[in-house]
């Protein structure tokens, strides 16, 4: 079974400022046994995430609200085991997908095939598997023979189109997602709408960082409520209303 | 312990099944750099070629030596110098270069670090086979020479690459340390005789003696002119490698959780 859990998790971001990165300060408090760098040990970090507790089992869809710089992003990429929590512990199992950036590893440079490939290799996929889909993501993305033109040729929603369907087109079991996407026109936002409904609903777990409740009603089953890095509510969402 | 192991074994299969993700990344950086232009990474190959030419020809007259002797010294020299020193360098801020991605995705950082090293080897074999011709019109080159300096490059990458892995490190925490290396790299050019045959200067033996990138040269400078294997120097190098190694592991080890936090 896949399931997330969070144990206490705090997350502070340092600041590394210049004193405090230099090499020089460093060292010179090696060499004097940390006398004289001394004051610039306690240097000045943010505190994102604050004793999270949270436990999110298969089949949970779960919905983050909250402020501006409440920590719902960096909630979501201690998920996605990019930052490790600065005290805490969090277990998490499942293949992660993130969907928080749609064309990270695409070069503009390149044309859509070879940034098909692209964006499956930093998505953990193989080649060969990525040949699989390969006509699925060119019949999804609606590029045609674009696909074979350099993707700087493409326009920002066409770019979004692709990145979208490459990232949609293998199956998950933990899906992340900041905002729920809004990509192309009307009528591929529909298409886009019912895959990501049909890849949630495949996925055991989905975690949606969001600014709006309506959205969260829509498309999630619990919701978690954060503020200052905390959690102050956590309910379903069935049972609220 | 389970930990340490977790993570090891996680970095390895860098090289086992996730080699994909790094040969792709690698070859779609040289196919972007050149990409519309007629002769593509051929271009590498012809501006190596008239660099050792051009030097070759007036370094020759200026220290009053051999051409026949100087040029294909001079050349195997310089272009496997050539490329230690852009891998040791693009490799010190392979860390910093892919923070976009590695603050978006975990994966193991060893394919951060592979992208480069591999794009660098991708680079300097069109350098490295201008040295064929060049040493077959001097008369220098035999084919187990040849066959044994390929084994040269594949040695300088297993040792050079655990030591990118350190710099990359270091240059992620400290930024003063990427400027630091780039002129300490320029400084050791002088001392390492590229330019010059260390028989030509006296009195510089125990700074040839104690630099690591001599003995890199060696394993394919010798084998591409005098026709052997430099055991002694393998051996360093091997050795040096595998400690540089278990150090690469252990201070990524170390530093895994605060590397996102450095970017």
């Amino acid at each position: 079974m896949n399931y997330i859990t969070a144990e206490s998790v705090t997350v502070d971001y340092p600041i590394l400022d210049l004193a405090r990165r230099s090499f020089k300060k460093d060292a010179l408090s090696w060499v004097t046994g940390g006398r004289v760098g001394q004051d610039s040990k306690n240097h000045l970090s943010i505190r994102a995430l604050d004793c999270i507790d949270l436990e999110v089992k298969a089949g949970d869809k779960l919905g983050l609200l909250g402020h501006n710089g409440s920590g719902k992003s960096t909630l979501l990429k201690v998920m996605a085991q990019v930052y490790w929590p600065t005290s805490g512990v969090l277990k998490a199992r499942g293949k992660v997908t993130s969907l928080l950036d749609l064309t990270l590893g695409m070069e503009m440079e390149a044309t859509g095939y070879e940034n098909i490939f692209l964006r499956g290799a930093i998505l953990g996929v193989k080649p060969n598997e990525i040949k699989k889909t390969v006509s699925d993501i060119a019949e999804f993305s609606g590029l045609g023979d674009y696909l074979r033109l350099p993707i700087r040729t493409y326009s920002s929603g066409m770019l979004v189109r692709l990145g979208f369907s490459i990232s949609t087109a293998f199956p998950a079991d933990i899906i992340l997602m900041d905002e729920w996407l809004g990509v192309g026109d009307a009528q591929f936002q529909e298409e886009a709408n019912n895959r990501l409904n049909e890849m949630t609903s495949k996925a055991s777990i989905l975690v949606l960082a969001s600014h709006s409740p309506e959205l969260i009603k829509k498309a999630c089953n619990r919701c978690v409520r954060l503020e200052h890095g905390k959690i102050i509510e956590d309910f379903l969402i069935g049972e609220q209303s | 312990m389970v930990g340490i192991l977790d993570f090891l074994y996680r970095e390895l299969t860098t090289f086992r099944g996730g080699w994909h993700a790094w040969y792709l990344l690698a070859l779609q950086d040289v196919k972007g750099r050149y990409r519309r232009s007629v002769i593509g990474p051929f271009w590498i190959t012809l501006t190596s070629m008239f660099f050792v030419l051009g030097l070759g020809l007036v370094y020759s007259r200026l220290l009053n030596l051999d051409l026949k002797e100087y040029l294909p010294f001079l050349a195997c020299g310089i272009i496997v110098w050539t490329f230690i020193v852009t891998l040791v360098t693009e490799g010190a801020s392979a860390i910093i270069g892919s923070g976009h991605i590695i603050k978006q995705v975990n994966m193991p950082i060893f394919v951060h670090l592979m992208r480069v090293v591999f794009r660098n080897i991708i680079i300097f074999l069109h350098s490295y086979i201008i040295l064929v011709p060049l040493l077959m019109w001097y008369g220098y080159l035999t084919l187990y020479g040849f066959a044994v300096s390929v084994l040269g490059i594949g040695m300088i990458v297993f040792s050079l690459t655990p030591l990118v892995a350190l710099l990359a490190i270091l240059c992620a925490r400290y930024r003063d340390v990427l400027p630091m290396i780039s002129s300490g790299m320029q400084l050791l050019f002088f001392v390492t005789p590229v330019m010059w045959h260390p028989n030509q200067v006296a009195g510089l033996e125990s700074v040839i003696k104690y630099n690591f990138f001599v003995y890199l040269i060696d394993l394919v400078r010798k084998p591409m002119l005098n026709g052997y294997w430099p055991m002694n120097s393998a051996i360093l190098v091997a050795v040096i490698g595998v400690a540089l190694w278990i150090c690469a592991f252990f201070a990524l080890y170390l530093n895994r959780k605060n590397i996102p936090y450095w970017l």
